[in-house]
């Protein structure tokens, strides 16, 4: 009898369609493979979709810190999109129209598209979200996680530097 | 789940020709409308002689082994059923593989349709349609063990054809059962056919 006449047997009987064993195996396997690829990107250890690893993780091929413009290239309320650790880290540095300097990472964190500086705060085309610019918290749409934001820090030769990650700030006062 | 005491009894020395079976089995409710006996005649010339031709249900069902949609099933009872609609493509290897030309692909339904042995019927201790009709009882459903008892003819349920040794669940009554019966084609051309 040939192999495959196993796979479809003629006996009714035989034709369980899953057995308890076998779907006990199956959830086995499931769950393996899931922890195995957990851990594989735990090793790897590069930040998902931009987002925020811990401070220090940075890849060894990724500079922990980056030169990114001078400080007279951008004007108050003007952005600068850069980007950080790989060519797919897209970021954005801003200047506010205060004077200050913000950094963040541009993936939203409702599902990633990219933010943009629209002269008063960031803006997330794809389901209106908006974040405020001091410290990245959402204040409109569906996002509920503030940006991934970067220290940013001027030097006296007058670049603008990333020197890495900050932690995420816990939920704002006025937000409760 | 039809009794294994029981078995179905074919016996053509029996049969009278009145195609009460194929009007009884177009009753049955598993395949209504439709009768799945063939009711032959011999050789109409010079004999009256008949014979009903239902499924044999094969221990190795060849209809089922050449069936390339595992369509065609068999119940632990040894009964082969017909095709399950949902996976029958109506390619009609199942007609050209069984020995005793019994599957049937009906046009229009285009589904394979044979004798299941009134499945809603015996699986409840009844007798098959065509069991309960015939006048002769050439068509018989009864436990083995007094059939032996009721027959001059006794049951035979292993068939050579050409090199193919054929055991069934359903026996055909012959007078003298110690071989198996060849059903080779060939023979019967050669004979004058």
């Amino acid at each position: 009898m040939p192999g495959w006449r196993s796979l479809f047997p003629v006996d009714l009987a035989e034709e369980s369609h899953l057995s308890r064993r076998e779907f006990g195996r199956f959830m086995a396997l499931v769950a393996a493979g899931f922890t195995a690829g957990i851990g594989y990107l735990q090793l790897r250890r590069r930040p998902l979709n931009g987002a925020s690893a811990a401070p220090g993780a940075a890849p060894l091929d990724a500079p922990a810190q980056l030169k990114v413009c001078r400080a007279e290239d951008l004007a108050p309320a003007n952005s600068f999109l850069f980007t950080y650790r790989d060519p797919q880290d897209r970021c954005v540095l801003i200047r506010t129209a205060s004077g200050e300097w913000r950094a963040y990472r541009q993936t939203c964190t409702h599902l990633g598209c990219a933010v943009r500086w629209d002269g008063k705060g960031l803006q997330c085309p794809c389901h209106a979200g908006y974040f405020e610019v001091e410290q990245g918290f959402p204040v409109q749409g569906p996002p509920t996680r503030p940006l991934s934001r970067l220290a940013v820090e001027l030097r006296p030769d007058g670049w603008l530097w990333v020197t890495g990650e900050l932690p995420r700030p816990g939920a704002p006062e006025a937000r409760s | 789940m039809v009794s294994g005491e029981y078995g179905f009894f074919i016996d053509p020395q029996r049969c009278i020709g009145c195609r009460s079976c194929v009007a009884a089995c177009a009753e049955c409710g598993t395949h209504r409308g439709h009768s799945m006996i063939h009711l032959d005649e011999v050789d109409r010339l010079a004999s009256t002689q008949t014979g009903p031709t239902v499924c044999m249900h094969c221990e190795d069902p060849i209809c089922a082994m050449s069936c390339p949609a595992d369509a065609i099933k068999r119940s632990e009872d040894g009964v082969v059923h017909a095709s399950q609609k949902p996976r029958c493509i109506a390619c009609q290897n199942c007609e050209l593989s069984c020995p005793f030309g019994v599957p049937m692909v009906l046009p229009g339904l285009e589904q394979m349709l044979k004798c299941d042995l009134c499945y809603d019927r015996t699986s409840l201790g009844q007798r098959p349609m065509c069991a309960t009709v015939c006048p002769s009882q050439a068509l018989l459903f009864a436990p083995r063990h007094e059939v032996a008892g009721m027959r001059a003819s006794q049951p035979l349920r292993e068939f050579q054809i050409g090199s193919l040794r054929v055991k069934t669940r359903n026996a055909i009554m012959v007078p003298d059962p110690g071989t198996p019966l060849n059903l080779d084609a060939g023979l019967l051309c050669d004979g004058g056919f």
